[in-house]
């Protein structure tokens, strides 16, 4: 091929892709985009399960003395969960008689959206997983995204017609209104801290905190319903001057390891 | 005609191999961009158009998938094509070891702050920064990102020739017997 054809071919390409471009801003190629994105989930979804599985696989000799650790540490919570278990049925037992007693009937509530986990977005820097449900599904933006037994992992970011991409907690740019099952119910933020961990910020420095207490959804988020677990505070930071402290909060769940996950609506 | 299809072929699948599958492996093969290895490969063998049509649909699968709007991940794997072409006929005009790596991580490091910019434009009008995120960890990504596509490139050139030099010897070590079948 000549230099002079070779050049006009690159121009043709490039020609193409602001053809594209523009025929996406004009709406032409939407429903050819969603047939291309369903059409491919499925080959994603069995390469990204591959992916995870040699994940495991490279990670397993390094993993055996934390999950040692993990497995006495989660034998002594399992210990506690059962008398909580127990405590906490007896409520239940309580509370529906008091709901028979009131005629309290529940409302009626949509299904939730099980979604599964495609692939985590290519973006360096970013902390965020693609889901194969979208607008389709009624899937929307700022919806709460959460993993086994209703532990809030994230919110959906952006919302095509067959996928959407969640923004997990751990993202620095994430943000949810929190609040500490304690008698005062002390309110702050969830924060991402550098894709690592969890931070809760803006607690009042009067209010009383301490390692081991539950952080929930505050509810103050139109989209995200009051009650859904976060995690468990780690560390409590106090700085002299500030006004507010600082709680480190562990989730439950393995973000990395995230195979379905379920959007419930509002 | 073939051979364009098959390359076309090639980039698309390579292209959800990176979303689906590198994704999900720990650093560095999560860091490699098959797109961006793809087009520095074409530039320093001189095969542009292989380069041009990586940037065309890699970018359309990229944005598919992707937090930006429509066309940033295409535009910004054009730019880099074009850029890097430039570096490489005008200023790091040799294909010594590190003059591949410093093409290779050049692709990388242009894709990324293209991306920032028009994340900065997204920004200015009001939207959701997506990649502009000043903690250390998130400043660093890029900086990694571009020493595992440097990385890569060199690891694919070097296996590429130590199989060819295996084939060629293979192959004249038989021809003479070949020929003498006949």
């Amino acid at each position: 091929m000549t230099p002079v054809a070779r050049s006009r071919l690159i121009i043709l390409i490039a020609a193409a892709g602001g053809l594209l471009f523009f025929l996406h801003l004009l709406g032409v190629t939407t429903n050819a985009e969603a047939w291309m994105l369903k059409k491919i989930a499925g080959q994603e979804a069995k390469l990204a399960e591959a992916g995870r599985s040699l994940r495991a696989t490279m990670s397993a000799p390094f993993r055996i003395n934390a999950v040692l650790q993990e497995n006495d540490a989660l034998r002594s919570e399992n210990a506690a969960l059962s008398v909580e278990v127990a405590r906490l049925t007896t409520v239940q037992e309580e509370n529906a008689e008091l709901e028979k007693l009131l005629g309290y009937t529940k409302k009626l509530k949509k299904t939730p959206v099980i979604a599964r986990v495609l692939a985590r977005t290519p973006e360096a820097g970013t902390h965020t997983i693609l889901l194969d449900r979208g607008t389709d599904d009624g899937i929307a933006p700022d919806m709460p995204v959460v993993a086994s037994d209703g532990v809030l992992i994230g919110k959906i970011f952006k919302a095509e017609r067959t996928t959407s991409i969640a923004l997990l907690l751990t993202d620095t740019r994430s943000r949810v209104g929190a609040s500490v099952q304690n008698s005062a119910r002390t309110q702050g933020v969830i924060q991402g801290k550098r894709g690592l961990s969890l931070e809760m910020r803006l607690i009042p420095q009067n209010e009383e905190i301490t390692t081991g207490d539950m952080i929930i959804t505050s509810g103050i988020e139109p989209m995200t319903p009051r009650g859904l677990l976060i995690g468990r505070i780690t560390a409590v930071e106090t700085q002299e001057k500030s006004p507010f402290k600082t709680a480190t909060i562990t989730t439950p769940i393995a973000l990395d390891r995230l195979d379905v996950v379920a959007i419930p609506f509002p | 005609m073939w051979k364009f299809l098959l390359h076309a072929a090639l980039a698309v699948v390579g292209t959800i191999v990176q979303i689906s599958f590198l994704s999900q492996l720990p650093f560095p093969f999560s860091a490699i961009s098959l797109p961006i290895v793809a087009i520095a490969y074409g530039i320093v063998r001189d095969r542009p158009v292989i380069s041009a049509g990586w940037a065309l649909l890699g970018g359309l699968l990229l944005d598919l998938h992707g937090l930006l709007g429509f066309g940033s991940e295409m535009l910004a794997l054009f730019v880099a094509f074009f850029a890097t072409r430039f570096l490489f006929q005008r200023v790091v005009t040799n294909t010594g070891t590190p003059a591949l790596f410093l093409i290779a991580a050049a692709a990388a490091t242009i894709r990324w702050f293209t991306l920032a910019a028009l994340d900065g434009v997204n920004v200015l009008f009001g939207g959701v920064p997506v990649l502009i995120d000043l903690s250390a960890t998130a400043l660093l990504a890029p900086v990694r990102q571009s020493l595992v596509a440097g990385g890569a490139l060199l690891a694919y050139i070097g296996v590429g020739s130590l199989l060819s030099r295996r084939f060629q010897k293979t192959f004249l070590s038989h021809a003479p017997h070949a020929f003498s079948r006949h």
